[in-house]
């Protein structure tokens, strides 16, 4: 807020992100959607390749080898999983759990 | 006596850690993951006669509170499977997180998972146990695990990255931007 060039640097990446996103998601229909829109060059060619009715693989969009997009999503799959084990393994053991394992230990003396 | 009761109430302290975050990512909920320790740790000392010295308490340990989940999760099936069939289609109706991976989605995701690929996928990929002692916890074969432990990758793949296939056909499509105008408009 107090920073007015910061305001304006962040208005226009904010303003083009919809408008991206959007574009994805009209390459995708079959509806000539894009008709207001001259940027959308490339969707004739998507459309020809759809014709057959299967939806397009992302690997397709985005240019990348199907095997190349698994595996950095692979990647991230799995530090996630990572993560969620990690975050409870740090945390301290609970009190109930200390004071069980005593009392199963008085338990076994007093045998 | 006295001093075997002692060191295998250290070695279940120092193991219980690892069993909440086994029991966590199991069953995604805290206050049944500490449920399902204590359990875990009340029949692991009741039984501590099956337990064979020098093997990995452990692998033992993973192997009574997995045993202890699964045959709770089968007292209760018909409420789980009602449970998971909501979530998975919550996770269908968000288009807007293409391929947007926060830790929230993930949880969802991995509960919405079945329990046996969940498990082999924790086992092997958090828990940090070879195919071989995941096959051993689960008493299935080793092939069974990978397998597992594949789809489940596949299937978290396809909920959270930009691979879900519905998420790209013309009906969604449509739904994502219909979602988006509503949402829009509220906001303004």
């Amino acid at each position: 807020m107090a920073e007015k060039d910061g305001s304006t640097h962040l208005s226009a990446p904010a303003a083009a992100e919809p408008e991206a996103s959007q574009q994805e998601q009209r390459k995708q229909s079959h509806q000539p959607m894009g008709q207001n829109k001259p940027y959308l060059a490339h969707s004739k060619n998507d459309r020809e390749r759809e014709g057959g009715g299967d939806p397009p693989r992302p690997s397709d969009l985005y240019g990348a080898p199907r095997g190349m997009l698994d595996r950095s999503l692979q990647a991230q799959l799995g530090r996630q999983l990572r993560a969620i084990f990690s975050d409870v393994a740090q945390e301290p053991v609970p009190e109930r759990f200390i004071k069980l394992l005593e009392a199963l230990e008085a338990r076994e003396k007093r045998r | 006596m006295n001093s075997d009761s002692s060191s295998l109430k250290q070695a279940l302290l120092g193991l219980i850690p690892n069993l909440r975050a086994f029991a966590v990512s199991l069953c995604g909920d805290i206050e049944r993951a500490d449920d399902l320790v204590q359990e875990t740790l009340l029949k692991a000392w009741d039984h501590l006669e099956s337990f064979q010295e020098g093997t990995n308490l452990r692998a033992w340990l993973f192997t009574i509170l997995r045993n202890t989940y699964f045959s709770e999760c089968r007292r209760r099936r018909r409420e789980v499977e009602d449970r998971d069939g909501s979530k998975a289609s919550d996770l269908a109706v968000h288009p807007g997180q293409q391929g947007h991976l926060d830790m929230q989605d993930f949880r969802r995701a991995l509960n919405v998972l079945p329990p046996d690929q969940r498990e082999a996928l924790i086992l092997v990929g958090a828990a940090g146990f070879s195919y071989e002692e995941a096959a051993a916890i689960s008493s299935c074969a080793v092939g069974t695990i990978k397998s597992r432990v594949n789809r489940a990758r596949a299937k978290l793949t396809e909920m959270l990255g930009v691979a879900t296939p519905r998420e790209f056909g013309p009906d969604s499509a449509t739904e994502a931007i219909v979602a988006r105008t509503v949402g829009s408009s509220r906001q303004s």
